[in-house]
């Protein structure tokens, strides 16, 4: 289990980039959304030990995490929103390099290497050019690199990330299979459609929920609607109201809205809402809280 | 204004792609290397294909043409960190050839105003978040009001909200331009008036969300067994998508 305890952490300007946030994660696959620059990345890199906070603490398995900085490190993995690769080189020989910095013991690189490439899937490309490879395969090389060390917390920052629905479905099988003995905590901006464990939603660098997926759903269950409209009055509805999924069907948009009242249109259905429609729901809840935005 | 691909190829990624764009929002969609990106560098005049020409109204366009039209937004967009926003769409108004000043500043203004970054135009872009910045490269391409749009994953690292209002964006902007944009999302898919499928270099599908839509209801797969899924449209979008690259031979 890894527990956080009032996690703050400033911009140096008087502004909180994190907020006294406290949480625990055990193993499994957790969630962290959140709207840009809420702080999702400076949680992820906190707790990856690539910057420091300004206060509170971090233990893994109740031990504190700066009193065994190195035995910490051996044990955990990251992947970067943004990674730099050494173009010229090729795949095995980067993953070696990587497995050499983590501190891989020399008798086992060769092993973990192979191993990393077979779980990736990446082996008809090892042997070429980082420079001649795509997105999707350097998204999988960045996974390989971070799970190396086979650590026992793995951290993604945003692993979806320009991944075609096939890569990103192939991805998501993988970081669930590895969910399931290790503590995998990874932030994206697209709701992919896995059993989370524990979902995180940050707002201005404060935690306004952490827990079960279905909770979080729960919370939005009466105010998400389905209307069918006229393309004419899609201006006046978006003015109006929060939206979420709109499909154009013709001359006419159906479209989802998130209110807590029915909307005052003909035929305007409750519907189940998704994971993006509850996070929308929570997001205006927040602004209602405070003050910046209102919901109808 | 009718912007046309015919017969393009560029050796290695396009295989004699012909499609037309009009006014009104096209969704270009499909797995990464199938030549999304190439066929927007093209039609932007940003390469020039090995064959095939691309045509404005029925007449070939040469590449300063094209870029005289067009608003691109290339996939990776470089940005002056110690400018601020509002410098650095100025900067790119002096590069597309906006000389006087009164024109620029109305031109930036207006961009800013349309990308929502009226409250974030004296910061730094050096401190933007990856969504902000991916603003900034749209407020560019909106510079000087051109016709016909370009956007290379212009939804990639926006959160939902941002999304949304993004593709509202979007769907405004085709009512009076021709806007063509690449996602790896299949939900942007559902803000198109029209959607391209490529593979391989190729076009696979053309048509309405709606007839995505119907292709997707018969084939109704999941890929997930998460009861929180429901089946809604964008689910059988997806499965639309899935069962169109199936029939191309991918899994």
């Amino acid at each position: 289990m890894i527990t956080l305890t009032d996690i703050s952490k400033g911009f140096g300007n008087g502004e909180f980039a994190l907020k006294n946030i406290s949480l625990s994660l055990e193993k499994g696959l957790h969630l962290l959304v959140g709207p840009n620059g809420a702080g999702k990345s400076t949680l992820l890199r906190i707790l990856a030990n690539v910057t420091y906070p300004d206060v509170g603490s971090i233990s893994f398995y109740g031990r504190d995490i700066h009193s065994d900085l190195h035995g910490f490190k051996s044990r955990m993995g990251y992947l970067p929103q943004v990674i730099g690769f050494y173009e010229h080189m090729n795949g095995i020989e980067f993953l070696r390099y990587m497995a050499c910095l983590k501190g891989v013991l020399p008798r086992y690189t060769e092993r973990r290497v192979d191993e990393v490439i077979q779980v990736f899937g990446i082996g008809q490309h090892a042997n070429k050019k980082i420079a001649t490879w795509s997105i999707g395969l350097r998204q999988r090389l960045g996974l390989a690199q971070a799970l190396l060390n086979d650590p026992d917390l793995l951290i993604l920052d945003e692993p979806f990330c320009g991944l075609d629905l096939e890569e990103a479905d192939e991805v998501g099988q993988l970081i669930s299979r590895l969910s399931q003995n290790k503590i995998v905590l990874f932030s994206s901006h697209v709701m992919q459609k896995l059993a989370i464990s524990k979902l995180l939603l940050l707002i201005d660098g404060t935690l306004q929920f952490a827990g079960l997926s279905t909770v979080f759903l729960d919370e939005a269950q009466g105010r998400v609607w389905l209307v069918d409209i006229a393309k004419e009055q899609w201006t006046n509805i978006q003015a109006k109201y929060l939206t979420s999924t709109v499909l154009l069907k013709g001359n006419r948009y159906q479209c989802k809205i998130i209110s807590e009242s029915k909307p005052d249109i003909e035929g305007a259905s409750s519907i189940m809402p998704g994971v993006e429609e509850a996070y929308l729901f929570w997001l205006s809840r927040y602004h209602l809280a405070s003050g910046e935005k209102t919901i109808c | 204004m009718l912007v046309s691909a015919e017969d393009i190829s560029v050796c290695g990624t396009l295989n004699k792609i012909s499609c037309s764009f009009s006014y009104g929002n096209t969704i270009i969609l499909g797995p990464n290397g199938s030549g999304k990106t190439n066929l927007l560098q093209v039609l932007a005049g940003v390469i020039a294909p090995t064959t095939g020409q691309v045509t404005i109204d029925g007449n070939m366009a040469d590449r300063p043409t094209l870029r005289r039209n067009i608003g691109y937004l290339p996939q990776t967009f470089g940005l002056y960190p110690q400018l601020t926003a509002q410098e650095m769409l100025d900067y790119i108004a002096i590069l597309k050839g906006i000389n006087d000043q009164k024109a620029r500043e109305h031109h930036v203004a207006s961009a800013l105003e349309r990308t929502g970054l009226v409250a974030v135009a004296k910061r730094k872009v050096g401190v933007f978040s990856r969504g902000m910045k991916q603003k900034v490269g749209i407020a560019q391409a909106l510079l000087g009001n051109p016709p016909i749009l370009i956007l290379d994953e212009p939804t990639a690292g926006l959160d939902p909200e941002e999304r949304n209002k993004l593709r509202a964006m979007l769907m405004e902007l085709g009512q009076e331009s021709v806007v063509v944009w690449v996602s790896s999302l299949i939900s942007d898919a559902n803000y198109a008036d029209r959607i391209l499928i490529m593979e391989q270099g190729a076009n696979c599908f053309w048509g309405t969300p709606s007839e995505l839509v119907d292709r997707g209801i018969r084939c109704s797969k999941a890929s997930y067994s998460n009861p929180l899924v429901q089946n809604d449209c964008l689910e059988q979008l997806e499965q639309g998508y899935r069962s169109i690259l199936c029939s191309r031979g991918r899994t």
